[in-house]
């Protein structure tokens, strides 16, 4: 099956371990989450994809061609960053143009479309636009592109709720007309727990958990009530991260959810990402 | 295919500012015109005003290589293919401008006095200075000079583009102030002069003055200094991580 | 249509239900096109995949069938299916959770069985 295969992949810079070996296969045709906290990764992993940085160990292929120094391979990938790599003064109808130059295949029209719906003035300057805008044009170039891998760091930073709202929408609607591998990596993780299908959790330049999500979440729950009973409850089970509230607790546990163990007073409720990525990452 | 595009993405960033450049030098050129015309003619004179193409071209080089190098990484295209477009680009681009003053040349010649550089230089050439040779000989020695002048662009962009910005300013004056002031002084003191003059005559046979005039030997050093320049520059752009 | 993350359920089963709900109270009537997978991803910010295991399901069951290349349409008969599965599915979804809470508070069943007379007079009294 076409991926993006990571392979042994680890980072350095200097004395920092950014990755440490990272494998990792993106399957074509599904959504990502990519999460991990401030400075776990994610970024540096994108960047190595997308040939900006280089390995210090491992190799990537890109549905079998090494990703590094390879126009070809490249050709199949789009990063959306947060980083702007265009120069400044270009105004953003030439983005759009040199974009559909370089990767053939963008659909000019519709970006033009979005910039409207946005109400995006593609006329200004780079430079000339508000971090929100910075992102719209950057995310809008990103939908239109037309590559089997998509990678979006950080899409709505800077975003008003509206706007955030109209881009979860239009990601999927462009998704469901063109199927293809779209990675996102964001700190917002309620907003997109619902559109992702697999998930990558980083942390401290490792891979934690790669999987589907919902399979994730399944195997945890939430056992909340008074703290003595969750605390007898949960004697004997793996518990990854407790919050207590004077005389009520709650405990996020691994494994299935014995029933008939519970008390009446205890209430189970789903693990939701957040909660659970909280847990995993929490030093 | 990527390269192709690259090229033209370069060759479009050149034209937008060679633009600007052309018509500030047109402006000049045209001046002794529009003086004599008002004033009655006062014996104007052009002098080496195609250095400017040299120039023109290092700077466009050296400010465009970390913008470039950001456009085409967000864009599907490798270092590799940087390089190569930088290359085409900047050869291109020398052939063209001497061209164009070459065609000055000619046009400014008619109306006053219109000295180059390269005929101040190989003021004693033996061949005709009126005669194809010698235009072809201009031709070429501007043009490789304007390439080996944009390869100094490019790997100082390159280089300037690894460094820190501690490392730049230190390169920046450091390298002019030792090569200007340091080393002739060294030299003086502790070699008597030795190396200072051996760079001098190794700079003339290079220029073609050692063995009567030729500038051919220009021709070929630039060529081959350019070509050295683009390999360091191209070396260094091979593992370069793009900088903040 | 309304989903609830915290639910222990999950969410492509929620849209299975509600789908289910809107041909139970015919919002969605027999014979026609239901909205599609891109339709409703859309609006509940969700997979297509999963809005897709949720519609498969009931295709399943018979509530819905696919027309190549128009979508999902509700089935002939699918409201009475509904009905009598609902039906059958009272006493878990309703009953078991009633007892649960009656405990909770610790109510007797005589208490109990007073509590839903009571509301079956009320009900009365308003029509």
């Amino acid at each position: 099956m076409p991926s993006i295969a990571i392979n042994h992949v680890s980072k350095q810079f200097n004395k920092v371990h950014a990755l440490e070996d990272v494998t990792l296969q993106f399957e074509e045709g599904k959504i990502y989450g990519l999460l991990g906290r401030n400075g776990a990764g994610k970024s540096t992993l994108l960047n190595l994809i997308s040939n900006r940085l280089f390995p210090t160990a491992g190799e990537i292929t890109i549905n079998g061609r090494p990703a590094c120094e390879n126009d070809q391979a490249q050709r199949l990938v789009y990063l959306m960053s947060e980083k702007t790599f265009y120069p400044e003064t270009m105004r953003v109808k030439e983005v759009f143009d040199w974009t559909g130059r370089f990767y053939k295949g963008f659909d000019k029209n519709e970006a033009i479309r979005l910039a409207h719906e946005f109400k995006l003035d593609i006329t200004k300057k780079v430079k000339g636009l508000s971090t929100g805008y910075s992102s719209i044009y950057k995310l809008i170039t990103a939908l239109c592109v037309d590559v089997p891998y998509l990678f979006l760091d950080e899409p709505v930073l800077g975003l008003d709720a509206n706007h955030r709202d109209m881009f979860y929408k239009l990601l999927l609607e462009s998704y469901a007309a063109r199927p293809r591998t779209i990675v996102i990596s964001t700190h917002l993780i309620e907003e997109i727990s619902g559109i992702i299908e697999e998930i990558v959790i980083i942390k401290e330049g490792r891979v934690i958990k790669a999987q589907n999500c919902e399979e994730l979440l399944s195997q945890g729950y939430c056992v909340s009530g008074k703290a003595s009973d969750v605390d007898a409850y949960v004697q004997g089970k793996e518990v990854i991260g407790i919050d207590a509230l004077g005389g009520l607790k709650t405990a996020y546990v691994m494994g299935q959810c014995d029933k008939s163990a519970l008390d009446a007073n205890l209430e189970v409720s789903k693990m939701d990402l957040q909660k659970l990525f909280i847990q995993l990452t929490n030093s | 295919m990527q390269l192709s595009t690259a090229f033209h993405y370069q060759i479009r960033t050149k034209l937008k500012v060679g633009g600007i450049f052309y018509s500030i030098i047109y402006a000049i050129l045209l001046l002794p015109v529009v003086i004599s015309l008002l004033y009655g003619s006062h014996g104007a004179a052009a002098s080496g005003i195609e250095i400017s193409s040299v120039v023109f071209l290092m700077v466009m080089s050296i400010s465009t290589y970390k913008e470039d190098m950001r456009m085409f990484l967000q864009n599907a295209t490798s270092r590799k293919t940087m390089i190569a477009s930088v290359g085409l680009n900047c050869m291109a681009a020398a052939l063209g401008m001497s061209i164009i003053d070459l065609f000055n040349q000619f046009l400014f010649g008619h109306l006053y006095t219109y000295e180059t550089m390269f005929s101040q230089m190989y003021e004693f050439i033996t061949i005709p200075s009126n005669g194809a040779l010698f235009t072809l000989y201009s031709f070429l020695w501007s043009s490789m000079a304007c390439f080996c002048f944009a390869m100094l662009g490019f790997f100082i962009g390159a280089l300037f583009n690894r460094l820190s910005k501690m490392w730049r300013l230190l390169v920046m004056f450091g390298v002019p102030i030792a090569v200007i002031f340091l080393l002739p002084f060294l030299d003086i003191t502790l070699f008597d002069g030795v190396i200072t003059a051996s760079i001098g005559r190794a700079i003339m046979f290079m220029l073609g003055f050692q063995n009567g005039v030729n500038p051919l030997y220009a021709v070929v050093s630039f060529l081959g200094v350019g070509l050295l320049l683009y390999l360091f520059g191209a070396l260094i752009t091979r593992r370069a991580a793009v900088s903040d | 249509m309304n989903l609830d993350y915290q639910s222990e359920k999950p969410i492509y089963l929620q849209i299975a239900q509600e789908i289910e709900d809107a041909v139970f109270t015919g919002a969605f009537l027999e014979e026609t096109q239901i909205p599609s997978t891109t339709e409703l991803s859309m609006a509940l910010k969700i997979n297509p995949a999963t809005v897709l295991k949720g519609m498969n399901l009931l295709v399943e069951e018979g509530i819905l069938y696919k027309r190549r290349g128009l979508g999902m349409f509700v089935c002939q008969g699918a409201a009475k299916k509904v009905k009598q599965k609902r039906q059958n599915e009272f006493y878990q979804n309703y009953v078991e959770n009633l007892l649960q809470e009656a405990k909770k508070l610790h109510l007797k069943k005589e208490e109990l069985i007073a509590l839903i007379e009571r509301g079956y007079d009320d009900a009365v009294h308003c029509d």
